[in-house]
């Protein structure tokens, strides 16, 4: 995961072994009230312990009058999202976008 | 990076379990045809294990189960036919995954080699065709499924309709699981996200999260677990399905799975749910073909589809949705109550063995008190009769909480009898006999630890059943007897005992064989007047075995002195008795708790011993009329019919200051295993429970000691072992009767 | 009913004899004779004990200590030094031994408890077998403390091998 700007890359592996270093860059944004986008298409692995870490960073950022966008998800992070009924909480696209688009979808 | 290894040794049980479970619904289906059910219990085994293991990089054993599951799998559809040569190898492979799993546990990952031939002779039975497929039913041979895809959907399809009319109940269920995982579930490995994967595959799931447990960023600790679920499962899954899927998160959530009704969710279009169907009567269902065509098209595993498509049909072809529909309810209903709870949890045993000794002391201290308080009563005072009433009131307490602890250590003697299915089967094969093998009583408890020790002399005792007390079906038919002979396991409380019983409808016992087997070996001589009982009874002697070929099956006789000492050594005994032609009958009788029992005090000089009261026949004054010597060497004492043999225990144990004059103490009359004996001593003191405390852990085994305890007064009283001190004079009986002409003995 | 007993707290097992350790001594008629420290479980005082038929007359019996059965092994009288009397002094001197089958745990009954010495591995004697009460079998050393000789025991050689085997072979079961 890399910090592009505001925007949040996520890396192949997005499960718990990585969750503590997600977490520190997740926290630089933490109190900002940002837009950050969040790029996640390369994502083949993504499990509880990712997600309620990005809806928290979601939640932090909206009651600071920012908003976390998704300029794409991976299926794979989608199905898994989806499964756990956390796709509102995430505020991620009703379906999965794999490619990186331009005008990403709004929550 | 989390480490999985304290975890192997849950998995290793689960295992174990999970193949016991294939391993008799294999045994079941044989013989009984096809059962839906049970097939898909025996496929959720194989399913769990392979899960697991590939949890835990187990990779051949999840492989392996892999091929099992898939041949199950075709069975459970109705694609392919349960029949014996697949049950034969399915057992096999049972066996095999068995092996592997035992020698995972200890630290050998590699397949055995048989596993390379089964892999091999599954996928040959796979590619070869499904055999004769269950016969689909003529209502839905109309019905044309809207999907497409491989035959195999189609077959799935008709198969569907039939099973869904038979188990509309149960496609009507309607679970609603709570699920809040502790903090640490995601630290142990677990992921929710698998749990909830395996539950779709059951049916349709609706996921509702609570994520307002998640802390601020700044605080949050993303290895613990925040979120919690209410689900919606609907299918025809039982609750023990979905407790299987929740297995590996046992006592790391809260976890409630109740039933609601028949009904399931209707349509949301919100995409915040995973799979979402509804199967109203078919008015709904053929009016949005779409989402079910929809729905078919998404999942990727022939499994979802197969659920869904069953859906679909079952509600299309539902040519009597309405009385179907009130059936289902009401079967649903009888579904709930009939539903097995399912209330457990996994126990270490050292937390109960800690817990039952905890009560032995407290059992002590109570005894302590209760003699204290004998002591005061003598002084007359409300108080004390206070302090009296409460000591009785402690000691009803005392012996409640002590019948319950005890109680958790027991667990149903099938445990011990499920094996025996298998064997017999097996070995009846081998041995070209029609054997029919029974069981009763099967719900009998018995303490955990008996049940280990019990198996492999119950074993011994089928297997000599089999080999040689039953004949095989020519002989029997010649003799009149039905050609499939009936081996018995029964199993029932009797007093304070349980008596377990292996009974057989053979040939019997040889009494001249045994009682020639017997002279010639020295055990008795050819002059003695042996009852027939006496004479059965040989075989438990060393070295005995009248079988003139040593069958691999039984061994040599070897095994039944084994047995009868492995019965001893549970405090139990275990006789034979039998009619020639007839059969035969082993008869083992053990106490039922081994921890904390009664005993009687008696004296001897200045030191206190305990005989434990089952062993007690009586005790009596000694008349001089009745005493008997023989040859001036050992006393008997005349008790009514019978002579006993008289043992002074301070000769035995070499105690001073003890009562000599026979007249002037008393006779302990004790049994064990049908031979008598008195015990002389100074005094009978009072009675008291028991807690038995081992001599061995840190001395060593004295004879004619079976253990110590801890009187009311902390001092240590050591209990006599009636077998040991029995055989003592046995043997001591025996070299002099060579010698001198001897009195009938009991 | 139980006397009085003080608890020594220990960690580890044992101290290899090539290293310095702690010693409890203890006094046996006119000898003092010491344990590894780390194998002492407790002292307590004399208590009679429930003897044990057909064992040797120096294994006193077995005492219950706080719900364990544990055998007494008076030591005078295992070694021969004199007729045991007890007095004021003496004590039992719980201790674990480590054996074939694991842990166990047994008194030794002594004349008195010394003091706790610590002993410098380069002090450590080797004992001559000048064939003294002791077998050298169970001594792990000699050492000098205070102008007196200590004599160090091996207890697990001298329960294991010593007195097990004296009960097997005086034993008639």
């Amino acid at each position: 995961m890399t910090v592009n700007g505001t925007r949040l890359e996520l890396g192949v592996n997005a499960g718990i072994e990585h969750c503590r270093t997600m977490l520190e860059e997740c926290r630089d944004h933490a109190g900002t009230g940002a837009d950050v986008e969040i790029n996640a298409a390369d994502v083949a692995r993504a499990d509880t312990a990712t997600l309620q870490m990005l809806i928290a960073l979601r939640r932090d950022l909206r009651t600071n009058g920012g908003t976390l966008k998704w300029l794409a998800v991976s299926c794979e992070m989608h199905d898994v999202a989806e499964r756990m009924g956390l796709i509102e909480a995430l505020g991620m696209p009703a379906v999965a976008t794999p490619a990186v688009t331009n005008s990403p979808a709004e929550n | 990076m989390i480490d999985l290894s304290e975890f192997h040794d849950v998995f290793f049980e689960e295992c174990f379990e999970g193949l016991d479970i294939m391993e008799s619904g294999l045994l079941n289906l044989d013989g009984n045809g096809a059962d839906s059910e049970q097939i898909n219990d025996i496929f959720r085994a194989a399913h769990s294990i392979k899960g697991a293991a590939a949890t835990f990089g187990f990779d051949a054993m999840s492989g392996f189960s892999h091929i099992m599951e898939t041949l199950l799998d075709e069975m459970r559809d109705g694609r392919r036919a349960v029949e014996r040569r697949g049950l034969d190898l399915l057992l096999e492979s049972v066996d095999c995954l068995r092996e592997m799993v035992n020698s995972t546990k200890a630290g050998d990952t590699t397949p055995p080699p048989v596993v390379a031939d089964l892999t091999g002779r599954i996928q040959q039975m796979l590619a070869a065709g499904p055999g004769a497929v269950a016969a689909a039913p003529a209502k839905s041979a109309t019905a044309e499924p809207e999907q497409d895809g491989a035959p195999a959907e189609e077959v799935v399809a008709a198969e569907s309709a039939e099973k869904s009319a038979d188990s509309v109940a149960g496609s009507r269920n309607l679970w609603r699981i709570m699920f809040v995982p502790f903090e640490g579930l995601l630290k142990t490995g677990n992921e929710p996200a698998r749990i909830f994967r395996e539950l779709a595959q059951l049916g349709i799931l609706e996921v509702k999260a609570d994520t307002s447990c998640i802390p601020a960023l700044d605080v949050i600790d993303p290895e613990v677990c925040y979120l919690s679920w209410n689900l919606t499962l609907g299918g025809d899954m039982t609750r023990g399905q979905i407790e299987d899927v929740f297995d590996w998160v046992t006592g790391q959530c809260e976890l409630s799975i109740d039933l609601i009704s028949g009904e399931l969710p209707t349509q949301k279009a919100a995409a915040s749910l995973s799979v979402v169907e509804s199967v109203e009567p078919p008015v709904a269902a053929t009016d949005q073909p779409a989402p079910a065509a929809a729905a078919v098209a998404a999942p990727a595993s022939v499994k979802e589809e197969s659920t869904v498509s069953e859906q679909t049909e079952s509600s299309k072809n539902q040519t009597n949705a309405e009385p179907a529909a009130e059936a289902a309810d009401g079967r649903a209903a009888a579904s709930t109550a009939a539903a097995k709870d399912n209330g457990s949890i996994r126990v270490g045993i050292d937390k109960v063995d800690a817990l039952i000794n905890m009560v032995g002391e407290l059992v002590i201290t109570q005894s302590m008190l209760s003699q204290i308080g004998e002591d005061l009563s003598r002084v007359d005072s409300i108080g004390l009769e206070r302090l009296r009433d409460g000591l009785i009131q402690l000691e009803r307490n005392t012996r409640e909480l002590q019948e319950t602890v005890l109680q958790i250590r027991m667990l149903p003697i099938s445990f011990a009898f499920n094996r025996f299915p298998r064997l017999v089967r097996d070995l009846s094969n081998k041995l070209g006999k029609r054997i029919e093998l029974k069981l009763t009583g099967e719900q009998t408890e018995v303490d955990k630890t008996v049940l280990e020790k019990l198996g492999d002399p119950l074993v011994h005792l089928v297997r000599n059943s089999m080999d040689h007390g039953l004949e095989s079906p020519e002989v029997r038919r010649a003799s009149g007897k039905s050609e499939v002979g009936v081996l018995e396991l029964s199993a029932r409380h009797e007093g304070g005992d349980i008596v377990i019983e292996v009974i057989d409808d053979g040939a019997g016992l040889n009494r001249e064989r045994i009682l020639q087997k017997a002279v010639s070996k020295g055990l008795v001589s050819a002059n003695d007047d042996l009852s027939d009982e006496r004479i059965y009874n040989l075989i438990f002697q060393p070295g005995f075995s009248t079988a003139e070929v040593v069958s691999d099956v039984s061994g040599r006789g070897v095994g039944m002195d084994v047995v009868r000492r492995n019965i001893r050594d549970l405090g139990g005994n275990v006789t034979i008795t039998s009619e020639a032609g007839q059969g035969s009958r082993v008869t083992i009788r053990l106490p039922l708790t081994l921890a904390i029992l009664d005993g009687q005090l008696v004296r001897v000089g200045e030191q206190v011993y305990i005989i434990l009261l089952v062993s007690i026949v009586e005790s009596i004054q000694i008349t001089a009329a009745n005493m008997g010597q023989i040859a001036g060497r050992s006393e008997l004492y005349r008790l009514r019919e019978q002579y006993i043999p008289v043992v002074r225990l301070s000769e035995l144990f070499g105690v001073p200051h003890a009562v000599t004059d026979l007249q002037a103490g008393l006779l302990v009359v004790v049994e064990s295993e049908g031979r008598r004996v008195g015990l002389f001593v100074d005094d009978l003191m009072g009675q008291q429970q028991v807690v038995i405390k081992s001599l061995e852990t840190n001395f060593r085994h004295v004879g004619g000691i079976s253990g110590a305890t801890i009187l009311g007064d902390g001092t240590v009283a050591l209990i006599l072992d009636v077998a040991g001190i029995l055989n003592e004079c046995a043997r001591a009986q025996e070299s002099k009767d060579r010698e001198f002409p001897r009195l009938a003995v009991a | 009913m139980t006397s009085e007993s003080t608890q020594v707290s220990r960690e580890n097992d044992f101290i290899p004899a090539d290293e310095d350790g702690q010693f409890l001594t203890f006094i046996l008629g006119n000898e003092e004779y010491g344990v590894d420290i780390l194998r002492v479980q407790e002292i307590k005082g004399w208590d009679k004990a429930t003897p044990i038929p057909n064992t040797p007359d120096y294994i006193k019996g077995v005492i219950n200590l706080r719900g364990t059965v544990v055998p007494i092994i008076d030591l005078r009288s295992c070694f021969n030094i004199g007729p045991t009397e007890y007095g004021k002094t003496t004590v039992i001197v719980v201790v674990k031994v480590l054996g074939a089958k694991g842990e166990r745990t047994m008194g030794f009954v002594v004349d008195g408890v010394s003091d706790v010495y610590t002993v410098e591995k380069s002090k450590l004697k080797p004992a001559p077998d000048f064939g003294g009460n002791v077998s050298s079998d169970f001594i792990r050393g000699l050492v000098t403390v205070d102008e007196k000789m200590v004599i160090l025991l091996d207890v697990d050689q001298l329960v294991n091998r010593g007195i097990e085997q004296a009960i097997e072979a005086g034993s008639v079961h």
